[in-house]
């Protein structure tokens, strides 16, 4: 099939009666209406951040430091919280809320000197990540105290690798670059990335394994131990950090978790979520319908389900997302789904609201609805509802447009590009009603 | 954006978006519902949308995040109830083209869509989406490769 002819065959299939649909006055009048019954008299400016309905305050927020330190260990038998009924705070607490966050959205941050040109600055359990252009490469810094700190640890990757943001594992600091190839490289010693800065020590770095025409490989290393990786090629080995073993891919992507044990590693995560579980030498991917099929990742042959594994037609839901966690079914449970462990065997009910749309990442759940995001922490069972926001999952932040949301026990910087904003001393959520 | 300006984005694009995204989400309905939610949320934010220089790709990426969760919810009913006779000119071939779609994975068909579609480059997909221009090219080097196995096992057994 030739490129015209499947552009044709597209154009076909999107031609067609769009049906009947509202004129334009009234699809402002809708908005309109919306607004002004969310937001009240005057709070105009609320509309740029954040409308969360039927909020509960997450009470960890203000909890411990939040460079380094992980996040409390879940509690397996945590029960879902009823959602509490929203009673209606004064007008004059909810412009006071919108002027508050308006404010923080509008101030200018004072960035360090040599952060490089076009900064991009966010924020996440490390600090203060700071992404900008210095001598035609790009330079990311990191201030775990915040701007007006110290400098923690930056680096320079080498000319044609693209830098990416860093990120923790554990207590660990990981830098992200990237890179496409033309070519395999010739086999040899990999690509060590330059580090700069006070924690210049070789201690992160970001290694080449092989790539070929556009797919691109990226390992993220910690003396010499493999704590994050990014492939999306043909053929390749990692190293585990038992030791020595190697473990051969082909033909997918995996995006890897680091724990005390192995790598919790979820396959080709755009296509579909192929599953490790356990160890590495295991993975499962869909089978008929909702059944699932387990795979030995060496050999690439099938295999018995693992021990403790749910009946194939108990799961219900996966996403990329999941990691080493499965929806089931399960009738106690409020919504009738639970999020199940199937290493421990336990499990966890999930809210009522989480019927559809589910991104989970460790205690926090995404449902994408119609009317807004859901966010739920499985551990309370604490749930808030975002509209008009785009959200995202960096896996200690559910980033928002306009903000964060904080997982529990997590201190809660605020982000938007080009401003950083300490919202330690903001609301985190809308007073109920506004 | 003024009222004016936007009654003339609504009106010169709504009929193409509709078009756009439900070769993306599979249902003509679902889309046609995205995209009014999209513009409604477009004329709530219009000071902001007003200063995008893609506002197409903006209310595009609403629309298609909207009718991609209602499409979740209604577990892809639509792509597999496909009236034949709604399709024109060729309804059997685009009913093939309609299920080879709904074979691949959101990313893939996304991707695809935006670039035999809309006409978009790579960067301006990866932009719209999120990801990387490496992704990208991925995305649309296994979708299309998928689409052609899809249609061909279609013409190797042909439907009922």
């Amino acid at each position: 099939m030739r490129d015209d002819d499947l552009r044709g065959m597209l154009a076909s299939l999107a031609e067609g009666p769009a049906g009947p649909r509202p004129t334009a006055t009234e699809v402002r009048d809708r908005a309109t209406g919306r607004r002004s019954r969310r937001l009240g008299v005057g709070a105009a400016v609320a509309a740029a951040v954040v409308v969360l309905v039927a909020a509960m305050v997450v009470p960890q927020l203000a909890g411990p430091p939040r460079v380094g330190v992980p996040a409390a260990e879940p509690s397996a038998s945590a029960s879902a919280t009823p959602t509490p009924s929203v009673t209606v705070s004064d007008p004059a607490a909810c412009r006071a809320f919108a002027e508050e966050w308006d404010a923080a959205l509008t101030s200018t941050p004072n960035l360090p000197a040599g952060v490089g040109a076009e900064p991009m600055v966010f924020a996440n359990a490390l600090g203060v990540v700071v992404t900008g252009t210095s001598g035609g490469r790009t330079l990311t810094s990191l201030f775990a105290d915040g701007l007006e700190g110290p400098l923690t640890a930056s680096y320079r990757p080498e000319a044609g690798w693209a830098a990416g943001p860093a990120a923790r594992a554990g207590n660990t600091v990981i830098f992200r670059a990237s890179k496409t190839m033309s070519a395999p490289p010739a086999d040899g010693p990999w690509r060590l990335v330059a580090v700069d800065g006070p924690d210049a020590a070789p201690r992160v770095v970001v290694s080449e394994a092989q790539g070929s025409q556009t797919n691109v490989w990226v390992l993220g290393v910690f003396d010499g131990i493999v704590l994050w990786i990014e492939l999306e090629g043909t053929t390749g080995q990692l190293p585990t950090p038992e030791g020595p073993a190697r473990v051969r891919v082909r033909g997918v992507t995996l995006d890897g978790t680091p724990h005390p044990t192995g790598i919790d590693i979820v396959m080709d995560r755009f296509q579909h979520p192929y599953l490790f579980i356990g160890d590495t030498s295991v993975f499962l991917r869909p089978g008929d319908g909702t059944s699932w099929a387990a795979w030995d990742l060496q050999t690439l042959a099938p295999v018995a389900l693992p021990d403790g594994f749910p009946a194939p037609s108990e799961v219900r839901y996966n996403t990329p997302d999941l990691r080493s966690h499965l929806i089931v079914a399960d009738p106690a449970s409020p919504s009738g789904l639970a999020v199940l462990d199937p290493t421990s065997g336990t499990t966890r009910p999930i809210p009522a609201e989480f019927t559809h749309g589910f991104a989970l990442s460790g205690d926090i759940l995404l449902a994408d609805r119609l009317d807004g995001t859901i966010i739920g922490d499985l551990r309370t069972g604490a749930t808030i509802r975002v509209r008009n926001q785009a959200v995202r999952d960096e896996g200690t932040f559910v980033q928002l447009t306009h903000g964060y949301f904080v997982r529990p026990g997590q201190t809660s910087p605020h982000y938007d590009p080009g401003t950083v904003v300490p919202l330690d001393s903001l609301p985190n959520t809308v007073p109920p009603g506004c | 954006m003024d009222a004016a300006a936007f009654d003339a984005w609504y009106e010169s694009r709504y009929d193409a978006l509709v078009g756009q995204v439900s070769v993306m989400c599979g249902s003509r309905v679902a889309a046609s519902d995205a995209v009014q939610e999209a513009f409604v949320r477009a004329w709530a934010r219009r000071v902001e949308v007003g200063g995008y220089e893609h506002r197409d790709a903006w209310i595009r990426t609403v629309a298609r995040r909207l009718a991609v969760s209602e499409w979740r919810r209604s577990r892809r009913v639509d792509f597999l109830t496909v009236d034949p006779a709604a399709c024109d000119p060729d309804p059997t071939t685009l009913v093939a083209l309609r299920r080879a779609l709904a074979g691949l994975p959101d990313n893939h068909r996304h991707a695809v869509v935006l670039h035999y579609l809309v006409d978009l480059p790579v960067a301006a997909i990866a932009a719209e989406l999120g990801v990387g221009e490496g992704t990208v090219r991925v995305w649309l080097s296994r979708g299309r490769a998928r689409l052609e196995q899809l249609l061909s096992d279609t013409e190797e057994v042909p439907h009922a």
